[in-house]
């Protein structure tokens, strides 16, 4: 079996990195530490920086400005071969003329490392991905999750103290990558390695992380554990780019008591305030579909409107009303017990709670 | 013959104006017959080159035949051993050509596969502009004629070195342009090489070497193999480039040439048979493996 | 190459940059650059400059027989016996040219033989002296002359503007043969590779592949040879012609099938003819065989879909195939060479021959080599530019 107490997460710390191509900025000036041994993502659309972040990290892209800490010391300098890093990469880059041992086995192969003691090694590491018996194949030889595992094991191998992991599930099928993520969140908790995990899949950032970062546009608009960051997103593109919002938009009328009361063609809605926002100013008013529900049983203090049924989606445990008012498309989730989509015909009444609501300003939005 | 008139696709089968399946495809038939006569053209003259090996008549010739021998390949000496029949034995010259060759061969393998691959490797990692502004110059020697490739490398290596003419200045001359030639074939490959291949082995702590010898280097393999193999006989079979190169020294190709310069031997026939039932050898073992393979 | 080095280190990347610049400066670069210097350098070859030197060398000669003598003097003395009785008669040479035998000439020039050695040794030396003291004058005179001499030749176009008419004549004719050369082998080719092409799949195109492939890779004089053997004077045509009655061999009639730019011409195209089919069969093998099957199903001609599917999709393997036949033969020492050496009038490349190996006239052949590297590149270029295409097609 590994050895696993050898293995110890480290600290990473970016200080005030940047990265520049050019005449274009990739990651603008950033400030950030991942604590030792967390499961750590940084969440965000194809091109937002996070790729380039992990790249400085690992330290195949050179910073243009700032500096990069693992465990306190300073290592922007070095090369990706004298970092206490091991990447996965998207592609898994398993080298396809070595067996699947001598893949596992090749950091400490590059270490000097005898042979014999390689073979146990790696044999060990293997048996902790469950591919035991596996060794003397090719990668080309295995499944797509079972390359899965060799690049993870390949990668602690050289018992890293930072696992950087880039998309690594995107190749495989939706029921594999909901076992992988499983599997890696064991792996991390077994090995206590800091994991930096980057995805723009938020059902991966969410599930497996105990920190999301979530990026956008070379800057990191919030870093939270999971809840918070779907339940008290902080900017309009944190907001939309994890699960869905219904954006009603409108005019401040008031702010009191950290909520705003926003004046919407769809009607007049209180919202927490989530940007400072001044009376007369231009607001967006958001808030989940499965906080939204018909308005039967809401509270006296609910923000209501009125909206058309337009479509109903099955989803399974729940289902999906998609909703028009006015120039506004919004959807409610309803679970699904037996007679609930009976009501939900025609003109419908809706309704949410302010405290499930958030008043951002308009702009900056997740696309779709 | 134009191109046009006898490049015969089928012609279309318009509706009603082919008379059914009976219908004969003369285009067809005529561009099987126009490649019977090329290769014909091609195969003749070689045929009756080989011919002409087993004549006994000393001028080659197969209209003028004057009996089998197989004297040109092993001459022939009578009791008291004198030659009476100079044949491939008797004519050192030849073998020491050939060995020649076969040493210059060997060394253009080993100079022009080490700057081919370098080259391609520098270019794959160059920016657009200044990667084909020199791609350009690294290719250039492929599309320089070989006998100017010949005088300039013998007169720099005369006027900057003072080193004459030689089995040397010929090693050089044909590894500035067979290096292109590796130059691309390595190129093509590199093309399919995983970039991430190489970063996983430094990520994992490899040192540059290490990567480059474990990751990069076995990826190439099969690619040096078959550079090497075009080197060796782009180098073996030139004539134009060598013979302005080679000097007062000589290859087996370069005494070929003088020897027909001096008159025609049956001698060079004989070659020429070997010559063939090599190459077929060969093209039937490549035949073979690919079957295999595939 | 910040990228080279990241991705390989300074080490390897320091390695594979030296030996590329290695490749290009000394091999590519500096040959060419050498070539054009030398074809712009004018050589005066028997100028006063070239005589002083001839002075120079006989001087510094002199000096070395004089060396000899006082050696033999100084063996003399020291084997203490008196000269040989009969001394040879004074070296009517001794002075500019060198003496013929410095063992013969050891008696003394001077005094019939009289000379006791001492003395000789004496006067050798005064003698070696003066010589000495020469030197330097006129070491000082060939350069000076020299530098007058360089002063007029240094940078000039002389090479080229005093190239004969003949030879500009040849270098017509050789551009225009091996234009016609080039023409032959596409209209012959282009045929046989869109066949092979087009059998791609079957068995049948194996064979003909490998029947292309034999005949390539047989060696190019080989292929001269086959064909010098069949037009030879008493060759395999003429042989039989005889034998259909057309001309008497045993009479002494033969048709000299060598001695023409005719026959260099055929035999060019038969050298260098497959080098045509390959190109243009690597290009239309990677056009579907649909968009053929496509343009028929709409009704085009066969002429038509040549010009509107195939020949638009050839087209970089037809440039390729072009430069390459063009540059071969324009560039080919063998064919002309050794197809009836001598007997036809020459070709441009055998000038170039003649100037170095020849009339051992360098700085002239570099100039005639140079005009066939600018008619070579200008041919490339024009193909290039008349098929659209760039040099990374090219070269695939």
């Amino acid at each position: 079996m590994l050895d696993q107490a050898r293995m110890q997460g480290r600290e990473v710390a970016l200080d005030g990195l940047s990265m520049r191509f050019g005449d274009f900025t990739a990651v603008h000036p950033t400030d950030l530490t991942i604590r030792a041994g967390e499961f750590f993502s940084i969440l965000g659309p194809s091109g937002c920086g996070k790729t380039t972040v992990l790249r400085a990290i690992s330290g195949f892209a050179a910073p243009s400005a700032g500096r990069v800490l693992i465990g306190g010391d300073d290592v922007t300098a070095l090369g990706p071969n004298r970092r206490p890093t091991a990447l996965i990469f998207q592609s898994l880059a398993l080298f396809p003329l070595m067996t699947v041992w001598e893949n596992v086995a090749f950091g400490l192969e590059a270490r000097g490392m005898a042979r014999a003691e390689r073979r146990r090694r790696a044999d060990a590491l293997l048996e902790l991905v469950a591919l035991e018996g596996q060794g003397d194949k090719r990668p080309a030889q295995l499944s797509g999750g079972q390359r899965q595992r060799v690049a993870v094991a390949r990668a602690l191998a050289v018992e890293p103290a930072v696992l950087l992991l880039d998309e690594p599930l995107s190749a495989l099928d939706l029921k594999l990558r909901q076992h992988m993520r499983a599997e890696l969140k064991a792996i991390q908790r077994r090995t206590g390695v800091t994991f930096v995990y980057i995805t723009h899949d938020q059902g991966e950032a969410l599930t497996m992380s105990d920190r999301i970062a979530v990026m956008n546009a070379g800057r990191i608009e919030q870093v939270d554990a999971a809840n918070v960051i779907y339940d008290r997103p902080e900017t309009p593109f944190v907001a939309t780019f994890v699960g869905e919002q219904n954006v009603f938009e409108g005019r401040v009328e008031s702010v009191a008591e950290g909520f705003a009361a926003v004046a919407t063609p769809q009607g007049r809605f209180r919202a927490i305030d989530r940007a400072g926002l001044a009376p007369g100013e231009a607001a967006a008013v958001m808030v989940r579909p499965e906080r939204t529900a018909p308005a039967a049983n809401a509270p006296s203090d609910a923000n209501r409107f009125t909206a058309r049924v337009e479509r109903i989606d099955m989803e399974g445990p729940y289902l999906i009303a998609h909703l028009r008012a006015g120039d506004a498309a919004a959807a409610l989730h309803v679970p699904n017990l037996a007679g609930a989509a009976a009501g939900l015909t025609g003109a419908v009444e809706a309704a949410f709670r302010p405290e499930d609501a958030a008043a951002f300003r308009p702009g900056g939005r997740a696309r779709g | 013959m134009t191109a046009a008139a006898d490049v015969p696709a089928p012609v279309p089968a318009r509706a009603g104006a082919a008379a059914g399946s009976g219908g004969v495809d003369w285009a067809q038939v005529a561009l099987n017959a126009y490649i019977v006569v090329f290769m014909l053209y091609l195969f003749l003259p070689l045929a009756l080159m080989a011919l002409a090996a087993f004549n006994a008549n000393d001028t080659p010739s197969v209209t003028d035949w004057r009996g089998f021998t197989l004297d040109w390949f092993t001459g022939r000496t009578d009791e008291a051993g004198e030659v009476v029949v100079r044949g491939l034995p008797q004519e050192t010259r030849f073998l020491e050509g050939l060995m020649r060759s076969v040493g210059i061969a060997l060394g253009v393998i080993a100079l022009a596969i080490p700057l081919g691959l370098a080259a391609a490797l520098v270019l794959s990692r160059l920016g657009a502009a200044s990667g084909s502004f020199l791609y350009t110059l690294l290719v250039s020697p492929i599309l320089t004629p070989g006998i100017v490739l010949g005088v300039s490398t013998m007169t720099l290596w005369r006027d900057a070195f003072g080193v004459e003419a030689g089995p040397l200045t010929v090693v050089v001359a044909h590894s500035s342009f067979i290096a292109s030639y590796c130059m691309l074939m390595f190129m093509a490959r590199l093309q399919r090489l995983d970039p991430a291949l190489e970063e996983a082995a430094l990520d994992l702590g490899a040192s540059n070497l290490f990567a480059f010898r474990r990751v990069t280097l076995p990826f190439l393999w099969p690619t040096i193999a078959t550079a090497s193999v075009v080197a060796f006989l782009q180098s073996f079979e030139n004539y134009n480039t060598t013979f302005f190169a080679i000097g007062s020294s000589f290859t087996l190709v370069t005494e070929i040439g003088s020897r027909m310069r001096f008159g025609l031997s049956p001698t060079i026939n004989a070659i020429g048979v070997l010559f063939i039932v090599l190459t077929v050898a060969a093209a039937a073992v490549w035949v073979l493996l690919r079957r295999r393979q595939g | 190459m910040a990228e080279l080095v990241r991705a390989y280190g300074r080490g390897l990347a320091a390695v594979f940059a030296g030996l590329t610049a290695v490749w290009l400066v000394l091999m590519v670069a500096l040959p060419m650059a050498n070539m054009t210097k030398r074809a712009f350098t004018l050589e005066i070859r028997d100028g006063p400059s070239a005589q002083m030197r001839v002075e120079l060398e006989r001087a510094r000669q002199q000096i070395a027989v004089i060396d000899f003598d006082i050696a033999a003097a100084e063996t003399e003395i020291a084997r203490g016996s008196a000269p040989a009785a009969a001394p040879s008669p004074s070296d009517p040479f001794a002075g500019l040219t060198g003496r013929a035998s410095p063992g013969m000439a050891a008696p003394s020039p001077g005094g019939g033989g009289a000379e006791p050695p001492e003395a000789r040794i004496e006067r050798l030396r005064a003698e070696r002296a003066e010589a000495v003291a020469a030197i330097p004058a006129m070491a000082a005179e060939v350069e000076r002359l020299r530098a007058g001499e360089d002063a007029r030749a240094g940078l000039s176009v002389e090479n080229f503007t005093t190239m004969s008419p003949l030879h500009w004549r040849v270098f017509g004719l050789t551009f225009l043969y091996c234009v016609a050369v080039t023409t032959i082998a596409l209209v012959v080719c282009y045929p046989v590779a869109y066949a092979v092409a087009q059998a791609q799949g079957t068995g049948r195109a194996g064979l003909l592949l490998l029947g292309l492939v034999v005949p390539y890779a047989i060696n190019e004089l080989l292929r001269i040879f086959a064909w010098t053997m069949i037009l030879a004077n008493n060759g395999i045509l003429n042989g039989a012609l005889d034998a259909l009655g057309v001309i008497d061999l045993e009479g002494g009639e033969t048709i000299r099938w060598l001695a023409s730019n005719g026959s260099v011409f055929a035999v060019m195209v038969y050298a260098y003819v497959l080098f045509m089919v390959f190109p243009i069969y690597n290009a239309i093998e990677t056009l579907e065989r649909a968009q053929i099957e496509a343009a028929r199903d709409l009704g085009a001609s066969v002429w038509r879909i040549h010009r509107r599917v195939v020949i638009p999709h050839a087209k970089p393997g037809i440039a390729v195939g072009c430069i390459m036949t063009f540059m071969l033969s324009a560039g080919s020492i063998s064919v002309p060479g050794l197809v009836g050496p001598g007997l036809h009038p020459d070709w441009f490349s055998q000038i170039i021959y003649r100037n170095f190996f020849e009339a051992a006239n360098w700085n002239v052949g570099s100039a005639r080599a140079l005009m066939l590297l600018i008619l070579s590149t200008a041919f490339i270029i024009g193909v290039m530019r008349a098929f659209g295409v760039g040099v990374k097609e090219i070269a695939k």
